[in-house]
């Protein structure tokens, strides 16, 4: 399965290698780990499929594909029940396509992870 | 991350990114123009755009302190309050998040454009010179001796 970032509902900021994403329809916000940071950067570039991540990170890091890939597709999973991605035409996403590049990872693998940190409140701006 | 970071990283997205965001204004130190519980529309906003009297909004801390710009120095802003004319605030340019574009109070919006907000502005930036006029130049060279000291 292919997937794209819900670009009109969601708006993220990495700091550190660490993104975090608010979801402006639930209100929620998330962070992701260094792992499901690279995997957005990714998915921000670009539509992937979740197969075609996990090909990639297993070679790079020389790990045994059908783990990896289990904990790539729960990921995705969870990115696309909290309304950050949603799947997308295959033939579409082909020619959206962009390289994927192992090359700039300089982290130990930890299997993606996405962490719900709360809901948005109203905000304020402090005149004080 | 954690989890303080985090939040403060996602209120900053949600201020500067989410459509028709709830931000509502606390205290009272921009009144009459901006009062409590008014909303607040909050735009991104480049440096270079910033003139003096805009009212901007930035980063302290894990607040979002919002007043009216009274200079603009080389990398940092001098900021003032329209109701208290005798106090001001300093704010690197780095801390700068957007500029107030309207206010809503019981269901009528004013916009930055307003003759009545111009109208603010210009008496509160003439109330600021006038209280400010001989202290302010020698706070700021405090302020700037202060900065270069703990840059060291």
């Amino acid at each position: 399965m292919t997937y794209q970032i819900t670009a009109d509902q969601v708006a993220s900021r990495i700091l550190d290698g660490e993104a975090v994403l608010i979801h402006y329809g639930s209100s929620e916000y998330f962070s992701l780990n260094r792992a499901g940071t690279w995997v957005w950067e990714a998915l921000d570039a670009s539509p992937r499929a979740d197969g075609d991540v996990s090909k990639v990170l297993s070679a790079h890091f020389q790990l045994d594909e059908s783990e990896t890939g289990g904990q790539i597709q729960a990921f995705f999973r969870e990115l696309e029940e909290a309304g950050l991605i949603s799947s997308v035409d295959q033939s579409q996403a082909e020619a959206a396509a962009v390289q994927l590049d192992a090359s700039g990872i300089d982290w130990e693998y930890d299997p993606p992870q996405l962490t719900k940190c709360g809901d948005l409140e109203t905000l304020i701006l402090s005149g004080e | 991350m954690n989890r303080e970071t985090a939040t403060s990283i996602a209120k900053e997205l949600q201020l500067l990114k989410a459509p028709n965001t709830d931000v509502m204004f606390h205290g009272l130190s921009m009144e009459p123009l901006l009062a409590e519980g008014d909303r607040v529309q909050v735009d991104p906003v480049e440096i270079k755009d910033i003139v003096i009297g805009d009212i901007i909004t930035y980063r302290l801390d894990d607040k979002f302190p919002t007043r009216r710009v009274a200079e603009i120095k080389l990398d940092y802003l001098i900021l003032c309050c329209d109701n208290w004319p005798t106090v001001y605030f300093h704010a690197p340019f780095t801390e700068v998040l957007g500029r107030v574009r309207a206010r809503t109070r019981d269901g009528v919006t004013l916009n930055c454009d307003d003759p009545e907000w111009e109208k603010r502005k210009r008496l509160a930036l003439r109330n600021f010179r006038l209280e400010t006029s001989e202290i302010l130049p020698v706070r700021m060279k405090e302020w700037v001796l202060k900065r270069l000291r703990n840059s060291k």
